[in-house]
């Protein structure tokens, strides 16, 4: 426990990369979010919520004698515009996959965690950090889905839970090259 | 110790492998909506979205003919009309499920429900092979002056283009043009409204 900073070139060498590659599939994350998705939390409620009430199936119910032609004026520009919304098919799949990926990157940044020079209470708290926020980030996604009277509070759940992960990696990032490269090479010139 | 990282990188590679072996194949589009709906309505200034209502008799009409009930999800209706506000025609979106993921269509309708045109919008990535010889061969020309009641064969299609699957296709877009016929009937027998 915490022996990470004056651990051998090659461990120091693995966590370190492990985390910048780590970021790089972060920042692709987050472009994927900007694509699919959206950062604010009307946005990700509108994703996610259920799809606005078909005219076609939900009028075509059984009683209405007569078919009915409503119709608005539309710009043809927009017919290939994709507008993407995750149903709650996909919404299953989504989290089918996100979540064991989250729960290992969790577990890798915990076991990081555990390696550095610590507080037993600080590590605790980047421990619920690095586990808490992909799990209210699903959490967050299904409440604005199955809920959407709350869409906006629960896209706000999503969107700080996505905040949180990017800050528990923040940390830990920062953690490491701090203690294992750049505070050890002022000791090690100190020491010198 | 190397071992160690070795397993440890092993194990990166595959967690970044996971998410990306769970996408589904992605749709090729092969004739942008927008463009087909203003090409095979040229006498048009104007474009609608109409959003269909059937009533009771028209929507059991519907399941009778094409054994499906119709969304917004799976069919958008566009109506073109002159700088009069008459009716030049319609066309109809639609997308059709196949056993290898959905195929997009655009059925285009004169004001009298007859086919104007008939073409494949969108196509998964594995179909694809089987659809563009039939769409290439001429095969949605077939289509083309069919009125609305008239039954679709899919054997007129790029009869030419031989193999199970391309066959199998063929039938999936008669299928589509004959759910987008039966649109048009309802279309073409409802009342219009405002849509505001």
């Amino acid at each position: 426990m915490g022996k990470l900073p004056t651990g051998p070139l090659e461990v120091r060498l693995a966590a370190t990369l492990f985390l910048l590659l780590l970021g790089v599939a972060d920042l692709f994350g987050a472009w994927e979010v900007r694509n699919f998705a959206a950062f604010t939390p009307r946005a990700v409620a509108a994703t996610v919520g259920p799809q606005e009430r078909d005219p076609m199936g939900a009028m075509a119910m059984p009683g209405r004698a007569a078919t009915v032609i409503a119709e608005t004026r539309v710009d043809l520009a927009t017919l290939d515009r994709p507008k993407h919304t995750i149903g709650r098919e996909l919404l299953v799949q989504d989290t089918h996959v996100h979540v064991p990926v989250y729960a290992l990157t969790a577990a890798a940044l915990s076991l990081l965690v555990c390696g550095l020079a610590l507080k037993s209470a600080v590590r605790v708290a980047l421990v619920c950090l690095a586990y808490a926020a992909p799990l209210f980030d699903f959490v967050g996604l299904w409440g604005a889905h199955l809920l959407p009277g709350a869409g906006a509070f629960f896209g706000f759940v999503t969107v700080a839970s996505g905040g949180a992960m990017g800050l528990a990696y923040a940390i830990v990032l920062v953690l490491t090259l701090w203690q294992c490269w750049f505070a050890r090479a002022r000791k090690e010139h100190h020491d010198a | 110790m190397r071992k160690s990282i070795l397993a440890a990188i092993m194990a990166v590679a595959l967690l970044a492998a996971l998410p990306a072996s769970a996408h589904v194949t992605p749709n090729i589009e092969l004739q942008k909506k927008g463009e087909f709906v203003k090409r095979s309505l040229p006498g048009a200034s104007q474009f609608f979205e109409q959003r269909l209502s059937p009533g009771a008799a028209d929507l059991a009409a519907i399941r009778k003919a094409t054994g499906w009930t119709p969304s917004s999800e799976e069919a958008k209706i566009y109506a073109g009309r002159d700088g009069q506000g008459r009716l030049v025609g319609r066309v109809i979106l639609v997308w059709v499920p196949s056993e290898h993921g959905p195929l997009g269509l655009g059925v285009a309708f004169d004001a009298a429900g007859r086919i104007l045109q008939v073409t494949v919008t969108d196509v998964g990535s594995e179909p694809l092979a089987w659809v563009r010889p039939l769409v290439e061969g001429g095969g949605m020309a077939a289509f083309a002056g069919l009125g609305a009641d008239a039954a679709p064969d899919p054997g007129k299609v790029a009869p030419a283009v031989q193999g199970t699957m391309s066959r199998y296709y063929a039938k999936v877009i008669a299928m589509g043009v004959g759910r987008a016929q039966a649109l048009e009937r309802a279309a073409l027998a409802a009342t219009v409204g405002d849509g505001h």
